[in-house]
């Protein structure tokens, strides 16, 4: 069940009315048979899926209660990632590992010795996948309380807000919310609406409208010169933004309607003005997940220059294949992994002829050059993310500045009109994060007043009616 | 359950007191918007005014003539292609009176069964219904797990206007290049009325940019493939097919798939008949497909990369009239043994 459905606009507040029609000690039953329904609305055969991650991951923590040797403990968490990542694999990578091979058999040996396998993706697995594997680690490490309730450990990972696209939860900061008593705030409900709507907007206005000129582009990017090719990377940076921060601010603002908090996952990332800056505010729960599970783990920094690049390499290659099974996607996380490596180079020569050349201070820290420098760098790992092939993301690069005709741009599938409001939506993301990000004082002063507000609850109400897609069209992380 | 400490009331109060307002306030905007929206019938995109002119027209009007009806009445369903590629009065002045045709093309829609059902259901007897998109291969039923087949329709519903800002921007574009608002209004009025008049055909000018309504010779488009054929599928089985059969055998007529049209660059040349779709339609007595799945034209003969301008209009009616008129060789309406 997609949150920009009318059928989540009536599942919800009936939902919603039970919970709290509830008393506070089966409350959280509630929520794991909305939550179950939730996700068989997708498909219902995937629950069975979701119900074999919880049960063995509900299992290991009791395990790891148990036998508390560090032995047993290693052996437990091993049993859990193999069966987690087992099935991670299977249905996500299992097809793309076998084209793969056939692919590189078929170079050597003349012909593709396995046929193709290609499971269905059940929705969110990624992403439930990595929070419940979360719970065993931090179980082993003694980080997490375990919990002992089966059906309120299920209700942790499989909490609809969250589910199918996060943000990744950590145990120690979601699973005690469940236990804590909690009474109807009416200032979270107001500021659950705002953020509702504000998700909403960037979701079916931004993120759904510029989906065209992306896939218009996208399917056939041989035939336009870089004008067209330019527009639409653009265009692509900010759909999966408005779709990807949409969801996860509905998805807060549902969790918070029901009292809990589920953690940031962006923070205006197009602000930021450097690489590594881009990544503290963009997709922040798997940033940190990968920080505290596979950095740090591997020695994070501390073990001189060369295992820092071998880390920060392993990293970003990881996190490029949690996206997807595709080339296209490891190439995208080994272009951030050189985007680090090199920034860190750049930083270091950057300082040297600052010290020796004070006068060349004020444009190298220029603010503008590095935020737009950070943004090309990021606009290009999107066309690699976003293209179908390596050899496509390749001719897409090497053609983004090539001249092209102005009129090229009427021609991506939107009219000028429409193009003129894509442009529009995207200027005010843009404004309203830079005000979230460095808050102008005389608009927080205007922000204060009732009349401001209602105008502009207004405007994102009627701007979602009037221009927003309600086809349902499914959020894009779903599938990663 | 809500706290009932006076902090926590007041604080209920206010945010109850905001939440009512914001309601309050789009109740008003939503009176507003459908009174501009009713009132002022022709600020619609322009295709828009035709569509409810059309629909209008289906509900009270008479598509065919009520009192001397032809024996053969064609009823022609798709979307803008038919609206601005048949010409209704040129079809039947060709059949020299054996036929009293209708062009019920709305643009945007490529599921007609709605719209025939409609048509039906007011009462109007076609004994031939063209088509040149087929039926889908199955359609949506209801179930615990989804409970909706698509939220645009129920959004049209809850707000008739949806297109209101849209259009609004569209006229006020387009206006000052038009004469000004008045003179742009009074011309999507008349636009309707000439459309009704000419039984359902209609011009797409507003999507013509290019002079004389014709795309230039040399125009391409992204998505062109003209070493590709682009057959049409055409589904045998399915809920879809089973309820036009089952309307055609209630209300006496026969679905014909005819040739759609594309730019000569848009596609490759199809083959003169569609073998899978023949096979397809075997058993299905009232069931025809004539001609190829789609005729091309050079570019002169289109308005834009989609549509085809008058001239076009001609050359593609014409060409119907051609690959259709055995269909209507005795005057009964029946088919040919």
């Amino acid at each position: 069940m997609l949150f920009n459905s009318l059928q989540f606009v009536i599942f919800f507040p009936i939902l919603w009315a039970i919970y709290l029609a509830v008393p506070f000690p089966r409350r959280y039953l509630v929520l794991l048979i909305g939550s179950l329904y939730f996700y068989a609305a997708y498909r219902p055969i995937h629950v069975l899926l979701l119900m074999v991650t919880l049960v063995v991951d509900y299992l290991a923590g009791r395990a790891l209660e148990r036998w508390r040797e560090p032995r047993a403990g290693w052996l437990i968490a091993a049993t859990s990632l193999t069966v987690n990542l087992g099935i991670l694999f299977t249905f996500k990578y299992l097809g793309f590992a076998i084209d793969s091979l056939n692919a590189f058999l078929s170079w050597t040996h003349g012909s593709p010795p396995f046929s193709s396998v290609h499971l269905d993706l059940p929705v969110g697995i990624s992403f439930y996948t990595f929070q419940s594997l979360s719970y065993v680690l931090d179980a082993r490490r003694g980080q997490v309380a375990i919990e002992r309730n089966p059906l309120m450990y299920f209700t942790y990972v499989s909490f609809f807000p969250q589910l199918v696209a996060g943000p990744i939860e950590r145990a120690g900061h979601l699973l005690p919310q469940f236990r804590r008593p909690r009474q109807l705030d009416f200032s979270a409900v107001r500021s659950s609406m705002q953020i509702i709507l504000w998700g909403l907007f960037k979701k079916v206005v931004l993120a759904d409208n510029a989906r065209v000129v992306v896939e218009t582009v996208y399917a056939n990017p041989e035939q336009f010169t870089g004008i067209g090719l330019a527009t639409a990377t653009l265009f692509f940076a900010f759909q999966i933004y408005g779709d990807f921060s949409g969801y996860t601010d509905i998805a807060i603002g549902i969790a918070r309607l029901l009292g809990f908090e589920l953690m940031a996952n962006f923070r205006q990332p197009y602000l930021a003005r450097s690489i590594p800056e881009f990544w503290q505010r963009w997709h922040i729960s798997l940033t940190t997940w990968f920080r505290d599970y596979i950095y740090i783990p591997l020695g994070g920094n501390r073990k001189g220059d060369l295992l820092w690049a071998r880390n920060v390499i392993i990293v970003f290659l990881l996190s490029g294949l949690w996206h997807g099974a595709n080339w296209t996607f490891i190439a995208w996380g080994a272009l951030h992994a050189s985007y680090f490596l090199i920034g860190r180079a750049v930083d270091t020569g950057r300082v040297f002829l600052e010290r020796r050349f004070s006068s060349l201070r004020i444009i190298l820290r220029w603010r503008f050059l590095e935020w737009a420098s950070t943004m090309g760098l990021v606009l290009i790992g999107w066309v690699f993310f976003r293209a179908t092939s390596i050899d496509q993301a390749v001719d897409i690069t090497r053609r983004l500045l090539q001249p092209g005709p102005v009129g090229e741009l009427f021609q991506l599938g939107l009219s000028r009109i429409d193009f003129a409001l894509a442009t529009l939506w995207i200027l005010i993301v843009m404004l309203v994060d830079r005000q979230l990000d460095r808050p102008v004082p005389w608009v927080t002063r205007q922000w204060q007043r009732r009349v401001v507000r209602h105008v502009c609850y207004q405007f994102l109400f009627w701007t979602i009616i009037f221009f927003g897609v309600f086809e349902s069209v499914k959020f894009i992380y779903f599938t990663f | 359950m809500i706290g009932a400490d006076a902090g926590g009331w007041t604080l209920a109060r206010q945010s109850v007191r905001s939440m009512s307002l914001f309601l309050a306030i789009a109740v008003v905007f939503w009176l507003f918007f459908w009174l501009i929206w009713t009132e002022l019938p022709f600020l619609r995109n322009g295709t828009r005014v035709i569509v409810d002119a059309k629909r209008e027209f289906i509900a009270h009007g008479h598509l065919f003539d009520s009192i001397k009806p032809a024996p053969n009445r064609v009823a022609f369903f798709g979307h803008s292609r038919v609206l601005s590629g048949f010409i209704p009065d040129l079809f039947d002045s060709l059949s020299q009176g054996r036929t009293e045709s209708y062009n019920l093309g709305m643009p945007g829609e490529a599921a007609f069964l709605p719209r025939l059902e409609e048509v039906l259901a007011a009462g109007h007897r076609p004994t031939h219904v063209f088509l040149i998109l087929a039926w889908p291969a199955d359609e949506f039923t209801p179930s615990i797990w989804r409970w909706f087949g698509g939220d645009q329709p129920l959004i049209e519903k809850a707000f008739p206007f949806q297109p209101l800002a849209r259009d609004a921007i569209a006229f006020l574009a387009r206006a000052p290049s038009q004469g000004g608002i008045r003179a742009f209004y009074r011309h999507s009025q008349k636009s309707a009325e000439k459309t009704i008049a000419d039984r359902g055909y209609y011009f797409i000018e507003s999507q013509s940019l290019f002079s004389d309504h014709r795309l230039p010779e040399n125009y391409n488009h992204p998505s062109d493939h003209p070493d590709r054929i682009d057959p049409r599928e055409v589904p045998s089985k399915g809920a879809p097919i089973e309820r036009i059969a089952r309307l055609a055998q209630e209300h006496h007529f026969r679905v014909i798939l005819v040739p759609n049209y594309r730019r000569e660059k848009q596609a490759g040349p199809p083959p003169s008949v569609n073998e899978k779709t023949l096979a397809a339609l075997r058993d299905r007595p009232l069931f025809d497909i004539v001609g190829p799945d789609y005729i091309r034209y050079p570019n002169a003969l289109f308005s834009d990369r989609v549509h085809l301008n008058p001239d076009g209009a001609d050359r593609y009616t014409r060409d119907l009239w051609e690959v259709t008129q055995h269909l209507f060789s005795n005057s009964t309406g029946e088919r040919d043994p």
